[in-house]
C-alpha cells in the first residue's frame, strides 16, 4: 500500500463520484426526518436544491405527503427495524418509483429507481400473454412459442383441448412434440420445419399426431420464425389446428367424385350403347321398309308394260299414282331417318362460320339450276358455336326451302342475315315467294305437315328437322309470312356459356 | 338367243330376284340367270358341294350377283370364301344390296368385290343397273 494516501478519505472519494453518477436518487432523513443527505438526482427531483433540503424537515417541506404510502413505510421501516421495497405510481410525474427504504442507528436511506419502462414492459407482456390465450381459446387452436435458445421452455396454451396431453412443464420440448408425430409424417414434418428456419417464411404443415386417448388426428400447424436484429433465428410462434373432420370431409368428397364419374362413365356409355343400337334399329327398319316399297314400284312398272295396249289413259294414269306413292313414302322414310339420326347425334361444339355455309349451299343450288335467277344476299361474317353438321342441315333445310318456294318467279331474292347482337342475335333465312298464310303458321314445324299440299314437292320433314337442330342447340325458331309475299323463318342459337339443353364437349379448331 | 355365258343370281327376296330378272329382260339381256335363295346354297352351288355334287366346278359363271343380307350364310361370308379358292377366286362379283351401311361397302372392298350397288326404289333405276351389269360381262372374255 502506497505511504501518504488517507484510506478513508479516498473511500470517501470514491463514494462521492459514485453517487454523483448515479440517476437513481439517493436521500439519507434523521431520526427527526430532516434531510441529511441529499443526492443530485433526488433534489433534481424534489425540485430544490441541497441547500434548500439539508436539516429541513420532509414533512414541514412537503405536507401534503404526510399519511401517505411512502410515510406509512417510512415509519414501518423504523418501527420493524427491517428494509423495505415497494412500488408506488407517482402521479404528477405520471411514473413508476421503486423504493428500497433502509433504516439504520444514523437514520433511514431511501433508494429510488424510476421503473416507468420496466413497468411499462411487463404490462405490454401481461397483454400479450392475454392476447396468446385468447388467440388460443378463440380459435380452438393451440399456439406456442418457442424459444430457439432453449433459455426458456415452450409455451403453448390449448394443448390439452387440441391433444388430449398434459405432459410436465419440464418434458415440453420440440422433441417431445416429435415424438408425438405419426412416423409417416415424420420425414415430411422434420423437412418442413427444417425448411421453416431456413427461409423463415410463413409456412404450414399438416401431419398427424397421437392423440392421448389413441387416435391419431390431423392437424395444420402455421408457424412463423421470428428473427433478431442480426437476423438469427430466435424462436417460433405457432397455431396447430385440429383438421382431422376436415380431411375426412375431403376424402370423402373425393371419394365421392370418384364414385360419381365412374358412374356418369358407365351412363354415358350405356347411352352411347343404346343411341347406336337405336340407330342401327331404325337403319335395319328403313331397309325393311324399302324393300316392299321396290315391289311396288317394279311390279307396277312391268305390269304398266305389259298390259298398255290393254289399258286407257286413265288407268295407266293410276299406276303412276301408284308408283308416285311409293316414291313419297321413300323420300318420307329417307326424311324420318335422317330426323331421328339429328336426334341422336352427339354434338360437337366448334365456332362455326355461317356466311361461308350459307354461301356454298346457296352456290351449290344455282349449280343444280343455273337458269334460275335469284339475288343471293348472305350477310358477312356470320359466326356461331355450334354442330358444323347440324348447322349445315338446318341451313340446307331453309335455304332449300326458300329456294323451291320461289321456283314459280322469274327474279326473286333470298336473304340470310342476322339483327341484334351476342345475346340477342337472331338469324334469319327470307325470301319473297310463295310465302304462307300466317292463320297456319303454328302447323309449319310439325312433321309431315304441309301447307302447300302438291304445289311444290316436299315430304314436309324440313321444317321439323329445322326444329330439333335449333332446340338441340338452346334455341329457338319462328316464322312470319304472307301468302305470295314470302317468308322469313328467324332462329336463335344459344351460347355454350349459357347453357344447353344436354352436356357436351367443347372441341377446340386445330 | 342366249350366249353361254351365265349370272349366278343370290337373292333371298322373291319380289327382289323377280324385278331384277324382269330388269335383265327388259334390256334384253342375253344372258342366262341362275337363282339361288341363300347364302349356303351359292356356296354349295360354286364348289359342287351337296346337292349341286353333280356340277362341273369348272364351270364357272361369268357373273356373281350376290345381296348381302342372306339367310344361313351371309352375302360377305360367300365373297370371302370364293375369293380363297384359287379356282373361284377371279370371279367377278357385283354386290346389289339394301344396304347404305358404310362398313358393308368397305368389308366388300376389302374382300375384293368387284362393285358395290344399292338397290334402287324404282324401276327405270333397276334397268340402268341391269345394263350396266350386262356390258360387264359382255366386256370379259368368255
Amino acid at each position: 500500500m502506497p505511504s501518504g494516501i488517507d484510506i478513508r478519505r479516498l473511500a470517501e472519494h470514491h463514494l462521492e463520484v459514485l453517487i454523483s453518477r448515479i440517476d437513481d436518487h439517493l436521500v439519507t432523513y434523521d431520526g427527526k426526518w430532516r434531510y441529511i443527505f441529499v443526492n443530485k438526482a433526488a433534489a433534481r427531483v424534489l425540485g430544490k436544491t441541497r441547500e434548500e433540503l439539508l436539516g429541513r424537515c420532509i414533512w414541514d417541506l412537503f405536507p401534503a405527503a404526510v399519511g401517505n404510502q411512502y410515510y406509512q413505510e417510512l415509519h414501518q421501516a423504523v418501527r420493524e427495524k427491517r428494509a423495505i421495497r415497494s412500488e408506488h405510481y407517482y402521479e404528477p410525474f405520471g411514473k413508476w418509483f421503486e423504493n428500497h427504504i433502509y433504516p439504520s442507528q444514523e437514520g433511514v436511506t431511501v433508494f429510488t429507481a424510476d421503473i416507468t419502462a420496466r413497468k411499462f414492459a411487463e404490462q405490454a407482456l401481461r397483454e400479450s400473454e392475454e392476447r396468446f390465450r385468447l388467440a388460443s381459446d378463440a380459435g380452438g387452436a393451440l399456439v406456442y412459442d418457442v424459444d430457439l435458445s432453449g433459455r426458456r421452455p415452450m409455451i403453448v396454451h390449448g394443448l390439452e383441448r387440441v391433444t388430449g396431453h398434459s405432459p410436465e412443464r419440464d418434458d415440453l420440448t420440440r422433441e417431445w412434440w416429435r415424438s408425438l408425430v405419426h412416423p409417416e409424417d415424420l420425414p415430411a414434418y422434420l423437412e418442413q420445419e427444417r425448411r421453416r428456419l431456413e427461409s423463415g417464411k410463413q409456412c404450414l404443415i399438416t401431419y398427424r399426431v397421437h392423440h392421448k386417448n389413441g387416435a391419431w388426428i390431423w392437424v395444420e400447424d402455421t408457424a412463423q420464425v421470428v428473427k433478431d436484429a442480426t437476423g438469427a433465428a430466435v424462436k417460433i410462434v405457432g397455431a396447430v389446428v385440429d383438421v382431422t373432420q376436415r380431411k375426412h370431409a375431403e376424402e370423402e368428397i373425393r371419394r365421392l367424385n370418384a364414385d360419381l364419374e365412374k358412374r356418369v362413365e358407365g351412363r354415358t356409355t350405356e347411352l352411347m350403347a343404346s343411341n347406336r343400337e337405336l340407330e342401327s334399329f331404325a337403319y335395319s327398319v328403313a331397309h325393311d321398309l324399302r324393300s316392299p316399297l321396290r315391289g311396288i314400284d317394279g311390279f307396277s312398272h312391268v305390269l304398266l308394260k305389259t298390259c298398255a295396249e290393254k289399258l286407257g289413259p286413265e288407268e295407266k294414269e293410276y299406276f303412276d299414282r301408284i308408283r308416285g306413292a311409293s316414291q313419297r313414302m321413300a323420300e318420307l322414310i329417307d326424311g324420318l331417318l335422317d330426323l331421328s339420326r339429328l336426334v341422336r347425334t352427339e354434338i360437337s361444339w366448334a365456332p362455326v362460320d355461317l356466311t361461308e355455309l350459307a354461301g356454298a349451299v346457296l352456290l351449290d343450288l344455282q349449280k343444280r339450276q343455273p337458269d334460275r335467277r335469284v339475288d343471293i344476299r348472305v350477310a358477312p361474317g356470320l359466326k356461331a358455336t355450334g354442330d358444323e353438321r347440324l348447322l349445315r342441315a338446318l341451313l340446307v333445310n331453309l335455304l332449300e326451302n326458300a329456294w323451291k318456294f320461289t321456283g314459280k318467279h322469274s327474279k326473286t331474292l333470298i336473304e340470310f342475315g342476322a339483327t341484334g347482337s351476342n345475346g340477342d342475335r337472331v338469324f334469319f333465312v327470307r325470301d319473297d315467294g310463295a310465302g304462307f298464310d300466317m292463320a297456319y303458321v303454328n302447323k309449319l314445324f310439325k312433321p309431315f305437315e304441309r301447307l302447300h299440299g302438291n304445289e311444290f314437292p316436299g315430304t314436309g320433314i324440313g321444317l321439323a328437322t329445322v326444329q330439333r337442330i335449333v332446340q338441340r342447340h338452346g334455341g329457338k325458331v319462328w316464322a312470319e309470312g304472307a301468302a305470295e309475299k314470302g317468308a322469313a323463318f328467324y332462329f336463335t342459337l344459344a351460347e355454350p356459356s349459357l347453357g344447353t339443353p344436354e352436356t357436351t364437349r367443347i372441341k377446340k379448331t386445330s | 338367243m342366249t350366249d353361254s355365258r351365265w349370272i349366278l343370281f343370290v337373292e333371298d327376296n322373291p319380289d327382289d330376284a323377280t324385278l331384277t330378272e324382269l330388269a335383265f329382260k327388259e334390256i334384253g339381256s342375253i344372258h342366262r340367270i341362275v337363282h339361288v335363295s341363300d347364302g349356303a346354297l351359292a356356296l354349295d352351288f360354286l364348289f359342287a358341294k351337296g346337292e349341286f355334287s353333280a356340277r362341273n366346278k369348272h364351270d364357272t359363271p361369268a357373273l356373281v350377283l350376290l345381296d348381302l343380307k342372306l339367310p344361313k350364310v351371309d352375302g360377305l361370308e360367300v365373297l370371302k370364301r370364293l375369293r380363297q379358292d384359287p379356282l373361284l377366286k377371279h370371279l367377278v362379283v357385283v354386290i346389289l344390296t339394301s344396304s347404305r351401311e358404310e362398313r358393308d361397302r368397305l368389308e366388300a372392298e376389302v374382300l375384293g368385290a368387284n362393285l358395290f350397288v344399292q338397290k334402287p326404289i324404282n324401276f327405270e333405276q333397276f334397268t340402268d343397273i341391269a345394263r350396266r351389269i350386262d356390258n360387264m360381262i359382255s366386256a370379259v372374255s368368255s
